[in-house]
C-alpha cells in the first residue's frame, strides 16, 4: 500500500507538478475581435494588465493572424511574457466581412479550440472593423471589451438582446430550422454601444434589426417574462408573457404566433391599444425576418413537427412567403398587480 | 542507593549513621532524633525530606507525643498504637514500598531497640489550587481544574461521582520515577474488553520516567503515526466524570494536571467543554461552526492555491484581476508564498504560546498586524494570501483538539493542490477520509456514532440533543459497552 502511494505521488509529481500556471504567469483576455480577409483570420485580443490593487486593470491590445483560428490565437500570444488566457474572455466581436462570408467554419474552429470557453458570447460589429471596437473610448474606465461584455450580459438578463453564446451558435449552425440572431454593436461618437441585432440566413449575415425591433424579437422568441414596448411617447410594460408559435398545414401552410401577456394599464382600452401596437411591431419584425430569410423562431421546426412529409416537400425559400398571423391578447392589470410602470 | 540500605537493625545510632551515609549528598534530607521523658527514655529517629513534608503534622503527631512520653521504651508497633497521634501509618513495609513512600514525602520513624520502621504519611509539598485550566475555559459551568496533586485530582472526580462503582486502580510506571497512575472507570459501565486492553498496554510500558500523561498516550494509543488523536486529554474533573459516565476510562498521572481518557473517537474532537452547560440550540450552532471551521482551515489555503494555479477560469473575472494586481511584484509562486506564510504564521503562533502573556499580546500585534502589513507592502506576499492564511489560522483555533491534524493535513492538502489542483484536493480529502475510517481507539472505530446506524447513537454527534431527549444508557459508546450489549 505504501509503495503504491509513493509511486502514485511520484508519478503525479512528475506528470503534473511542473505544469501549473500561476495567475501572474497569465495574461487574461477580456474580449477578442475576429476579422477575415483574403482567407486569413485576424485576431485582436484585449488583455487586462493589472495596474494596482485598488484600480481596474488597463487594456492592452495584441494581434495575430493565420489561416486558422487556432494558429491565430497562438500567433496573438507570440512574444508576450505571459501566456494568453482566454477563459475569462466574455465576448468575441465578429467582423462584418466574416459574417458575410459565413461563420460556420469560424464557429467550428472556435469550438474546437481548447483556449476559448464555449460560454463566450458572440457579437456582430455593425458599422466598423471589429478590432476598432476594442480601440474605442472607454466609458467606465474599464477596458472597452470587458465593459461591453457587462452591457451584453445585462441586456440578456433584461431580455433586450438574444443570449448567443458560442455553443448556442454552434447548435444553431449545425441544426437546421432555427437561424442565428447575434447581438450587434456599433461605434457612435467614438464609443462602442449596443445597437440591435444581426440576422442570419443559415450561417451568413442577411440583415439587421434596431434595438426596439430586437426587444420585440425577444418577445416573439419568448426569451423573457417581461418586456417594455414603445409607441411614440407611450411606454407599455408587459409581464407574464407567453408566446406560442404553431404551424397549420393543409391546403395552404400558415403560421400563427399567439402572444398573451399582462399589460400595466389602467383600462382595457389602453390594453387594447398596446395589443394593437405590439401586433403591428411583431408583424413588422417578422416581415424583416422574412425579407432577410432568417427563421429565428424555428417555424420550419414547428412545421416539421406538424407535418414532416409536407415540410420535406416544401421549397427552401418557403419561409419568405409563408403568411404569418400574429394574435396579441393583453390583459390590463393595475400597476400594483402587474408590477410598477 | 541500595534497597538493603533500608534493612534496619535494632541499634538506632547505627541506623541513623547508615541513612546519613546514603543521603550524604542530599541536603534536603533531615534526620531528627527525639527522646521521651521516661527513664530509660524512649528514643526515636525521624527521617524525612525538607519541603516534602508538613512540618506541623510531624511536630504535632510525632515529635510532641514522643517527647512527652514518660513511659519506658516500647517496640515500634506499640509506639504506633500508644504514642503517635496518627492514623495513616503503615508498619514495617517492604523496603521498596518504604523507599517509594519516603521519597514521596512520608516520614520514616525508627525507635531504639526495634529494626521495624513505621512510615507516617506526612506529605505536605507545595501545590496550587484547583483553578480553571487556561486551555479549557468555559462560558458557564464548573471552574475547577486538576492540579499536580494526585490524590486531590482523584478527590475531584470522586466528589462528582458518588457511586461505589467508581473504581481507582493504582499502579506504578517508570523504572526511575516510580510514578503513580490511576486507572479510573465506573464498574458496570466501562467496557471490560477496553479496560483489559488499557491495563495490558500500561503493563507493557517500559519507560524510566513518566512526567506527563502524554508519555503514556504515545505508548498506549492505537495508530501512533496518525495526526488524529486517539486518546483524549483534559484538565477538567467534570469532563473526566462525564467521560466515565459514557463508558470511557480515565488515566490520572501523578504530577500532572492532565488526565487521559480512552477510547477517544472523532466526535469528541468537535465537542466543547461547555456544550452541555449552555442551551442546546446555541451548542448545535457552535458545534457546526467547529466542523465548518475545521474543514475551512484544512482546505482554504489548498483551494486558493488550486484555483490560482490550475483553475483560474473558476475565479470571477474581477476577483482574478484584483488578485493578479495584488500579486504584482511578488517574486514567489503562489504555492511557495502559501507555504512560506503558513510557516511564518505557525512560527508566530508558537512564539505567542511560549512567551509570557503580557509579551504575547505585543507579539501578536507585531506579528499579525505589523509584519503582515509590512510583508504585503514589501511585496514579500500578496494581501489575499495573507487574508487566506490568517483566516485559515484563526479557524484552526476553533478546534484545538485537532491541532496536530490541522497543521499536518493543511500542508498535505496544499501539496496535493499544487500538484493536481482541485482534483488533488479532493484526492487528498479522500485519502484523509480513508485514513480516518481505518483508525481505531482501543479497538473502537474512530468514526463510531458518526457512521453508526444505531437509532440513538447520533444524539450527541452532529447535534447535541437536549437533555430530556438524551437517554443515559444510549448516549455513550453505543454498542461497545456492557449496557448496550
Amino acid at each position: 500500500m505504501k509503495r503504491i502511494f509513493i509511486l502514485c505521488t511520484a508519478v503525479s509529481l512528475l506528470l503534473c507538478g511542473c505544469s501549473w500556471k500561476d495567475a501572474s504567469d497569465l495574461s487574461a483576455v477580456t474580449a477578442g475581435a475576429i476579422t477575415q480577409d483574403t482567407g486569413q483570420y485576424f485576431l485582436t485580443a484585449e488583455l487586462a494588465v493589472p495596474s494596482s490593487a485598488d484600480a481596474f486593470p488597463t487594456a492592452q491590445l495584441v494581434s495575430g493572424k493565420a489561416e486558422s483560428i487556432a494558429e491565430a490565437i497562438d500567433n496573438t500570444g507570440y512574444g508576450l511574457d505571459a501566456q494568453l488566457y482566454w477563459s475569462h474572455a466574455r465576448v468575441l466581436f465578429l467582423d462584418k466581412s466574416l459574417l458575410q462570408n459565413g461563420i460556420q467554419s469560424c464557429i467550428e474552429e472556435l469550438t474546437h479550440s481548447s483556449e476559448v470557453r464555449p460560454a463566450v458570447r458572440l457579437c456582430a460589429v455593425r458599422n466598423a472593423d471589429a478590432a476598432e471596437i476594442l480601440s474605442c473610448d472607454a466609458i467606465s474606465g474599464e477596458p472597452v471589451g470587458f465593459s461591453l461584455g457587462d452591457s451584453i450580459s445585462y441586456a440578456v438578463q433584461q431580455s433586450q438582446t438574444p443570449d448567443m453564446t458560442l455553443y448556442r451558435v454552434l447548435d444553431r449552425v449545425e441544426t437546421s430550422g432555427v437561424d442565428i440572431v447575434l447581438p450587434a454593436v456599433s461605434i457612435q461618437n467614438s464609443q462602442a454601444v449596443l445597437s440591435g441585432s444581426a440576422l442570419f440566413s443559415g450561417d451568413t449575415l442577411s440583415g439587421w434589426l434596431d434595438e426596439q425591433q430586437t426587444s420585440i424579437l425577444s418577445i416573439l422568441l419568448a426569451d423573457g417574462d417581461t418586456a417594455t414596448i414603445y409607441d411614440a411617447d407611450t411606454r407599455y410594460k408587459l409581464s407574464n408573457i407567453r408566446t406560442k408559435i404553431s404551424a397549420e398545414t393543409g391546403k395552404q401552410t400558415k403560421f400563427t404566433v399567439d402572444i398573451h401577456a399582462d399589460a400595466a394599464c389602467e383600462t382595457d382600452a389602453q390594453a387594447q391599444t398596446a395589443a394593437h401596437v405590439l401586433q403591428q411591431q411583431c408583424s413588422a419584425v417578422i416581415q424583416t425576418l422574412q425579407q432577410s430569410d432568417c427563421d429565428a423562431f424555428g417555424f420550419g421546426r414547428a412545421w416539421e413537427r406538424e407535418d414532416t412529409q409536407d415540410w420535406r416537400n416544401a421549397s427552401a425559400d418557403v419561409w419568405q412567403t409563408v403568411p404569418v398571423t400574429v394574435n396579441v391578447t393583453l390583459r390590463a392589470v393595475q400597476s400594483s398587480e402587474g408590477g410598477s410602470r | 542507593m541500595n534497597l538493603s540500605d533500608f534493612q534496619f537493625t535494632t541499634n538506632l545510632d547505627e541506623n541513623i549513621a547508615r541513612m546519613k551515609a546514603v543521603f550524604v549528598h542530599d541536603n534536603t534530607f533531615i534526620c531528627r532524633v527525639v527522646q521521651g521523658r521516661g527513664s530509660p527514655a524512649l528514643r526515636a529517629a525521624l527521617f524525612f525530606f525538607d519541603g516534602m513534608v508538613e512540618s506541623t503534622l510531624i511536630n504535632e503527631s510525632i515529635v510532641k507525643p514522643i517527647s512527652l512520653w514518660q513511659g519506658a521504651p516500647l517496640p515500634m508497633d506499640a509506639v504506633i498504637d500508644e504514642v503517635l497521634h496518627i492514623d495513616d501509618c503503615p508498619f514495617n513495609p517492604p523496603p521498596d514500598k518504604l523507599l517509594t513512600a519516603f521519597l514521596y514525602g512520608d516520614t520514616i520513624v525508627l525507635v531504639d531497640g526495634d529494626s521495624r520502621p513505621a512510615v507516617v504519611n506526612t506529605k505536605g509539598f507545595a501545590k496550587r489550587g484547583p483553578d480553571e485550566p487556561d486551555n479549557e475555559k468555559v462560558l458557564r459551568g464548573p471552574r475547577e481544574g486538576f492540579t499536580e496533586a494526585f490524590m486531590g485530582n482523584l478527590a475531584l472526580i470522586r466528589r462528582r461521582l458518588r457511586t461505589p462503582d467508581l473504581c481507582f486502580e493504582f499502579s506504578e510506571i517508570g523504572s526511575v520515577s516510580h510514578t503513580t497512575i490511576s486507572i479510573c472507570y465506573i464498574n458496570g459501565i466501562a467496557d471490560q474488553t477496553v479496560l483489559q486492553s488499557v491495563k495490558q498496554r500500561l503493563q507493557n510500558i517500559d519507560l524510566d520516567s513518566v512526567l506527563d500523561a502524554n508519555y503514556l498516550s504515545e505508548m498506549i494509543r492505537d495508530n501512533r503515526s496518525s495526526p488524529f488523536p486517539t486518546t483524549g486529554f483534559t484538565e477538567r474533573p467534570d469532563i473526566v466524570a462525564a467521560k466515565l459516565l459514557e463508558g470511557r476510562i480515565a488515566i490520572i498521572v501523578d504530577g500532572t494536571p492532565v488526565a487521559l481518557t480512552v477510547p477517544h473517537i472523532l466526535q469528541e474532537t468537535f465537542q466543547a467543554n461547555d456544550d452541555y452547560y449552555i442551551s442546546y440550540l446555541y451548542t448545535n450552532l457552535t458545534r457546526w461552526l467547529r466542523v465548518l471551521g475545521f474543514l475551512l482551515t484544512l482546505t482554504l489555503p489548498a483551494i486558493y492555491v488550486a484555483l490560482l494555479t490550475w483553475h483560474q477560469e473558476m475565479i470571477p473575472t474581477r476577483l482574478l484581476f484584483s488578485i493578479a494586481a495584488s500579486r504584482q511584484g511578488v517574486p514567489f509562486t503562489t504555492f511557495t508564498e502559501a507555504v512560506g506564510i503558513l510557516i511564518v504564521f505557525e512560527i508566530l503562533k508558537e512564539a505567542g504560546t511560549r512567551t509570557p502573556e503580557t509579551i504575547g499580546q505585543a507579539l501578536s500585534i507585531v506579528g499579525g498586524l505589523v509584519l503582515g502589513q509590512a510583508a504585503v507592502d514589501a511585496r514579500f506576499a500578496s494581501a489575499p494570501m495573507v487574508i487566506v492564511v490568517a483566516f485559515s489560522g484563526v479557524t484552526a483555533l476553533i478546534v484545538p483538539k485537532l491541532r496536530t491534524a490541522t497543521l499536518v493535513l493543511r500542508f498535505f492538502l496544499l501539496i496535493c493542490a499544487a500538484v493536481l489542483g482541485l482534483y488533488g484536493v479532493l484526492l487528498g480529502l479522500a485519502l484523509i477520509l480513508a485514513h480516518v475510517c481505518r483508525l481505531t481507539s482501543f479497538g473502537i472505530p474512530y468514526l463510531t456514532n458518526i457512521l453508526s446506524a444505531e437509532k440513538h447513537s447520533g444524539r450527541d454527534v452532529l447535534f447535541r440533543f437536549p437533555w430530556f431527549a438524551m437517554k443515559p444508557d444510549k448516549r455513550f459508546l453505543a454498542g461497545w459497552n456492557g449496557v448496550h450489549r
